[in-house]
Formats: C-alpha cells, structure tokens, sequence
C-alpha cells in the first residue's frame, strides 16, 4: 500500500510540480479566449457597416430610420433617397453597399428591388432593412398590438415535471454548461495523455526495469493512476476557479451573466461519469504504452484512441438541433462517447433514465474490462521487453489463462 | 552531388513506403469530407425540420400525430390560417386540464398564453420531449398563429409577417464580365473555401512535419553521426528538402487532381459541382505557393529538429513554429464573408501565412487585384530564401550529433550566431 502512495505523490509531482503544468492549465482557457475574442473582433470589422439605401415611391416607410435604428448594435444606418437616379448616384461614389426600392403599388403587388455594386448585401443589411419595413407597417395596427407584432413573443420551455426550463432570452444558460463540459473534456483527455506518457516514457528510459524490482505491475499503475487523477482534479479545481472568477468578474459588465446558476444537475451527472470515464482512457493509454515498443509509434495509436472519446464533437450541431436523435443516443449508450454525448446532450434534452442507467452500466464493465486488459498487456510488455508488441501475441496472452 | 542524390532517393523511398503515408493521404481527405460534410449536412436536415415546419406545410401531418394544446388566457387566438389543420390543436379552459391531458399522452405539448401577453410577450411551453434549442431555433406553430391573429386587424396583414416577400436583387458593377457576373451559389462558394484551407493547411503541416521527423529521427537513433562521416550537413538538409518536397507536391496532386476529377463527375449528378468556379489560373499559383510555402514551414521545421534533441522535447516549438499556418483556419468567416478586407489582404501578404491565406483568398473572394498574389509570392520566396540559409546555419555537424536540450534562450543564441 505505502508504494502505491509513493507512486501516485511521485507521478503528481512529477508532473503538477512543473511549471509547465501551471502555464498550460491557464493558458489553455486564456488562449481560448483570446481566439475566440479576436474571431469576433475581426468578424466584426470585417463586416461591410457602410448605410443601405432606400427609395420608397409607395410612401409605406414614413418613420424616421435613423431614430428607430439609434440603439440596435452593430450600428448599420438606413438612408432615404427621394429617387432611383440619386441612391444610384450614392452607390457608385461607394457611399452606400446597396439600396431598396418600393414601387407606388407596393402594398398591392409587394415586389421590391434591391441593387448592390458587385456584393451582395450582408444578412445584418437585409434583416435590418426588412425590421424597419415592419416597424413602419405596424403603424396600422393598434397600439397595444404594435410592439407584440413588431419583436414577437418570448418563449419560456418546461419540461413536462417542471424541473427543466430555459427562456430564449437567456441562452447564457446554455452556454456556461457547454464551456465546462469542454473543458472537463479537454481535462480527461489530456490524463490520458499523460497516462500513455508516463508508461512510455519510464519503458523507454529503462526506469520501468529498476521498478519492477521493487513494486508489483498493480502498485505501479495504480498509483500512476491515482496520481494522474489528482492532476486532473486539480486542473479542474484551477479552470473552474478561473471561470467563476470570469463570471463574477464579467456579471458586473454583462447583466446577462447575473442569471447564471449552478447547474448542480449536471455537475453531479459529471461526478457520476467521471471516474469510469477516466478509467477507461487511462486503462486504454496504459494499455498502448505498454505496447508500443518506440513512444512516437504508441503516439500514434493513443491519437486514434482519442478519436474515439472525441467523436461527439464533430457532431454537436446534431445534437443542438436534435438531441434525441437516434444516432446521439446510440452514441450517449456506446462506451468511449457516452461521458461526452451524455454531458453535451444534458442542457438540451431530458435524457431517459433507461438510457442513463444503460450507458452508465455499459462505462463501468468496460473501464473494468479496461483494467484487466491493461493489466495483462503490461505485464506481457514486461516480459517481451524491447520488442514490439503484436496484436496476434496480445490475443494469444489474453486467452491463455 | 551524388549524395544529395542518394538522400532525395532515401527520403523518398522511406516515406512512399510506409503505410502511413499512403492511409492518410487517401483516408484523411474522405474522413474529413465524412465528419465535417456528414455531420454538417445531417444538421442542416435536422435544423430544416427542427420547429414546426412540416407542421405548416402544405398536405397537413398523419391523422395520428399527437395535438398541440394551448390555454388562451389573453384571448388572441380566434381564427386559424388556412393553413394550420384544425385538427392539429386543442383549446384547453386552464393550465390543470392542459397538463392532465399532457400526462395521458393526449397532446405531446401545451402552450399557456398569459393574461398580460400582449404587454409582455410571454409565452409559455411545457413539453413531454424537453428540446428548447430546437424550438427556438425553428419555426414555432404558437408563433405563426399569434403573429396571424395580431396581424389580421391591419390593412395588408400577410406583409406584416413577412414585408418582404420577393426581391429582385441586381449586381450594379458585376466584377469581371463573363464568368463571375453572376454570384456565387453560397454553399459552392463555401465547399471551395474550406476545401482550399483544409488543403493547404493540411499538406504543409504534414510535409513539414515529415523533415522534422526524418531530422530528429536520424538524430534520435544516431544515423546522423553515421551520415555524417560520407556528406556534409548542408547536403544532408538539401537533400531532405527536396526529397520530402517532392512526396509532398505527390500528395498535393492525388489530392487536387482527386477532388478535380470528383468535381468533373460530379457535375453530371450534382447540381452544386456545376456551380464551382475556380479564378483563372488558380492551380499555377497555387503550385508556386504551396512550392515556396512547403521550403519555408520544411526549413523551419528541420532547424527546429535539427537543434532539439529529440522529437518530442521540439513539440512547443513546432506549435510555435506553425502556428501562422492556423491562423487562417481561425478566421475563416472574415475570409468568406470579406476576402477583400483589410485582414485577408494583411494575411494574405505575409509570408508566414501568405501560403494558405492567399489561396484560400483567391477561392473566397469573385476577383482579387492582380498584384496582390504576385506582391505576396515575391514576399514569400524571400521569406523561404532568408529560412532556408537560416535553416542551414543550423545543419552543422555539432548540432547534429549534439545532445544539448533546446530552450528559448539556445534558439534565441543559435539564430544570433553565437
């Protein structure tokens, strides 16, 4: 037991003691920030923010565009002209990226047409030209009537035990979940990483050989692996202080952020998920360091391995649009995706207990099952030392008794 | 000479023979395609029918789909349009009797429309199968019939929902007479700039990974001081770039002239195939690039190897080293949305992301001005000269067989010549 602990404090220090481990832990969210931000910015800036004309011969657009549109961000103006040949002429001297005109019959035959330079206009000049269309048509209803039909309703969503509800006006709500799932994600991953070094790198540089002298195949990686979870947690226990430090910081600026709540469902749907999680990547990454005579070779294979945890995120837009799809819940019942499709899958949908409870089972036998290959192959690797492990021999060894 | 002979024969010979080499360059691109097409096309279907939209559509749902309920507190809903099924909704006198009827399996879904809605705007939906991002994402039914009967006291009620229903747009300057007077199809457009980025990106990263691998490789397991005794450093590092270089320009070509001849047959069956225009010689400039941008990443990177002891202590570096490579695929909106703004212009001229941001350029945008792709080629091939001299500062015998581990400070001092 006492070498177990040696193991996992020497395999934590080795690796949270470094100052590397520091930098990357918080460079990892600050960088994903500054990538994110300077996307925005310069989608922003790159955005054609030049006025869209407008010549109305049906006299509908009465309203003053300036004074309607003085609040709503990004800032895009709307200009009349009092005909075709001048909005034309505003065109050509590039003053203008494009401008509408509304024939005197528009309310009877509404055909309307747009011309531009070489470009058409963006999506933001089109949306805003048709709000303020509306804005102006509006006027004919009356005024309890107006506001509703102009900015619509709120949609407020329970489910049917009203223990879930999201608004469409806090969409925050969904996004803090989706951040720490990512993050947590990235978290377990990277323990594998560190797993699949671990092994192979004291193979490589034959300290495994003076280990084994002194401790058995089981103390060795066990402690690894509780060593690396510690890691881990600390990771977590870092980035999830960052992103309250983040919140807290931020509700001061951004009142959305007020109404962020602690998803406690969810963070105990993690707790659950986590440990067979871990254990299963960490098993697979021993197993392959193990294996592997060279690490660049067991580099390699630990890359398509992590594939098969990280399949979901390709298809995330499924799960936005339809998280009950067939093919998602196939994946949150599969063993290496159901920790990421089950979290991701957590904010939008109410998930079946059948399906938790099946998924959640079929993790555990699996990081079981993990374990012993695990176990097996490192043992098989000890014995055939320097040579490279064949899948045929790995079989051989797991069916002899 | 000969040598350099023999090491462009070795190197490649070594790498056509690995299987590896052969998987991912017929394999990735078909991954690829699979994961980001597939996935994004299956999300597009699902996104088209998220909502209520076939809700709406013109031959109304089975008789067995279940009822939508809704409890009218605020007394708005007094007709429906002509086309939402009257039997697809079920009026309900309070919240109680929704919510039982919710439970027997009756309605899959109620809507409660407060008293105060029109002051508001609240509405409420209790549903048995919890998906809010679709439903407020598509099309909602509730929303259809409110805004119907808000709007039927106006004059002209069907523009109120929609002002616009049919704009003749017309491009007053077309760019350039002849092919691209008509724009662009959207998703067309879209498949050649990502296809261009993903290219690009993809085969200078692995051919410059490949030197790195054969420098730190030969490093590792001490070939190096082998090879040393028969040529000189320089020769060593000649011969792996124009070796590696000339797989990669193979790769570059199965790739192309794959997606060239998929296109080709693709035009008979696919009406988007018929839509692709690519720039008047767009595959001569990119050879050039992808040439001086593969010497350039490749220089670099075989430095990077031939300083650090190992292949993985030069991870961070190589991060670094190709991190200019990315930073296109970063900012790949303003690249679609404005291929002639300031930001693709400014990236699309600098040498170190010029490769990938000048091609993914000259498939975003209809025309771009003539110089720039000359301006930014000349800037390149200068920029892979000085690296390449560099590099070979850096192939010397004592770095090659030298065990010293590589930090900032030693790069620092090493391109300082100290």
């Amino acid at each position: 037991m006492r070498n177990l602990w040696l193991v996992a404090r020497h395999e934590y220090r080795k690796i949270a003691g470094k100052k590397s481990f520091l930098i990357s832990t918080i460079g990892i969210p600050i960088l994903i920030c500054l990538v994110m931000g300077i996307t925005i910015v310069v989608t922003l800036t790159a955005m054609d923010r030049r006025p869209v004309g407008y010549v109305d011969s049906s006299g509908i657009l009465q309203l003053d565009a300036q004074q309607l549109l003085a609040d709503e961000q990004p800032r895009l103006l709307l200009v009349p002209y009092p005909d075709g040949t001048s909005a034309r002429a505003a065109l050509e001297s590039g003053e203008i990226q494009a401008y509408y005109v509304l024939p005197t019959d528009y309310l009877e035959a509404p055909v309307a047409h747009l011309y531009y330079a070489d470009k058409a206009p963006s999506q933001l000049a089109r949306q805003r030209f048709a709000y303020f269309m509306r804005a102006n048509l509006v006027q004919q209803l009356p005024e309890a009537y107006q506001e509703r039909v102009l900015h619509g309703s709120q949609l407020t969503v329970r489910s049917s035990d009203g223990a879930r509800e999201a608004s469409s006006d806090n969409i925050v709500d969904f996004a803090v979940p989706f951040v720490a799932v990512i993050f947590f994600f990235i978290a377990v991953l990277s323990a594998g990483g560190y797993m699949f070094q671990a092994v192979a790198d004291e193979k490589e540089n034959r300290t495994m050989e003076v280990l084994m002298t002194s401790l058995t195949a089981n103390e060795l990686i066990g402690g690894k692996s509780l060593g690396l979870i510690a890691v881990v947690l600390t990771q977590l226990f870092l980035w999830i202080l960052t992103l309250t430090l983040a919140i807290i910081i931020g509700a001061q600026f951004v009142p959305e952020l007020q109404a962020v709540r602690v998803p406690w469902a969810l963070l105990a749907v993690t707790a659950v998920y986590f440990l067979p999680a871990y254990v299963l990547i960490a098993s697979l990454m021993t197993t392959v360091g193990a294996a592997a005579p060279e690490t660049e070779q067991g580099q390699q294979i630990s890359g398509l391995l992590n594939l098969l945890f990280t399949f979901p995120m390709f298809f995330l837009a499924i799960i936005f649009a339809n998280p009950n799809h067939p093919f998602i819940v196939l994946l949150s019942i599969f063993p290496t995706t159901s920790f990421t499709t089950i979290l991701f899958r957590w904010s939008f949908t109410v998930i079946p207990l059948w399906q938790l409870a099946l998924s959640w089972t079929l993790l555990v036998i699996t990081a079981l099952a993990g374990i012993w290959l695990a176990a097996r192959v490192f043992r098989l690797g000890m014995l055939q030392y320097g040579q490279a492990l064949s899948l045929k021999g790995i079989v051989a060894t797991l069916r002899a008794r | 000479m000969r040598p350099i002979f023999v090491v462009i024969k070795h190197e490649i010979v070594t790498v056509l023979s690995k299987r590896s080499f052969w998987l991912t360059t017929f394999l990735l691109p078909i991954f690829i395609i699979v994961l980001s097409f597939g996935s994004q096309w299956m999300a597009e279907r699902l996104f088209a029918d998220a909502g209520d939209q076939e809700l709406l559509a013109e031959t109304p749902p089975d008789e067995g789909h279940a009822l939508i309920g809704y409890v009218d507190e605020a007394g708005i809903i007094v007709a429906l349009p002509p086309y939402v099924s009257q039997t697809l909704l079920q009026q309900y006198t309070d919240a109680a009797a929704a919510h039982t009827a919710l439970e027997s399996g009756i309605v899959e879904r109620y809507y409660i429309i407060p008293a105060a809605y029109l002051q508001t705007g609240q509405v409420f939906l209790v549903e048995q199968q919890y998906s809010p991002l679709s439903r407020f994402t598509g099309v909602d039914i509730m929303q259809v019939l409110l805004d119907y009967n808000l709007s039927q006291l106006a004059t002209t009620p069907a523009l109120l929902i929609d002002p616009l229903p049919q704009v003749i747009s017309e491009a007053v300057f077309p760019a350039t007479p002849g092919e691209h007077d008509s724009p662009k199809d959207e998703s067309a457009a879209f498949l050649v700039t990502y296809a261009t980025l993903m290219i690009y990106y993809i085969v200078l990263s692995m051919s410059s990974g490949f030197m790195l691998h054969s420098v730190s490789k030969e490093k590792e397991n001490r070939v190096a001081e082998v090879l040393l005794l028969s040529l000189r450093p320089r020769e060593l590092m000649l011969g792996k770039l124009i070796g590696l270089g000339a797989v990669a320009l193979l790769q570059m070509g199965v790739w192309l002239g794959g997606s060239l001849l998929a296109l080709d047959q693709g035009k008979q069956v696919f009406e988007i195939a018929r839509m692709i225009v690519l720039p008047p010689g767009f595959l001569a400039w990119g050879m050039f690039y992808l040439l001086f941008g593969y010497l350039l990443y490749a220089s670099l990177l075989g430095a990077i190897g031939a300083l650090a002891p190992t292949a993985r202590e030069s991870s961070q570096f190589t991060f670094f080293a190709l991190m200019p490579l990315m930073v296109p695929l970063f900012l790949m909106t303003p690249f679609m949305e404005a291929p002639n703004g300031s930001i693709a212009v400014g990236l699309s001229l600098f040498p170190l992301t010029a490769p990938v941001a000048m091609m993914t350029r000259m498939a975003a945008a209809t025309t771009i001005p003539a110089w720039q792709p000359a301006v930014g080629l000349v800037l390149l091939a200068l920029t892979a000269y000085g690296f390449v001299l560099l590099s070979a500062r850096f192939f010397r015998a004592d770095t090659l067989v030298s065990d010293t581990s590589l930090t900032w400070r030693r790069l620092l001092a090493e391109i300082r010549g100290k």
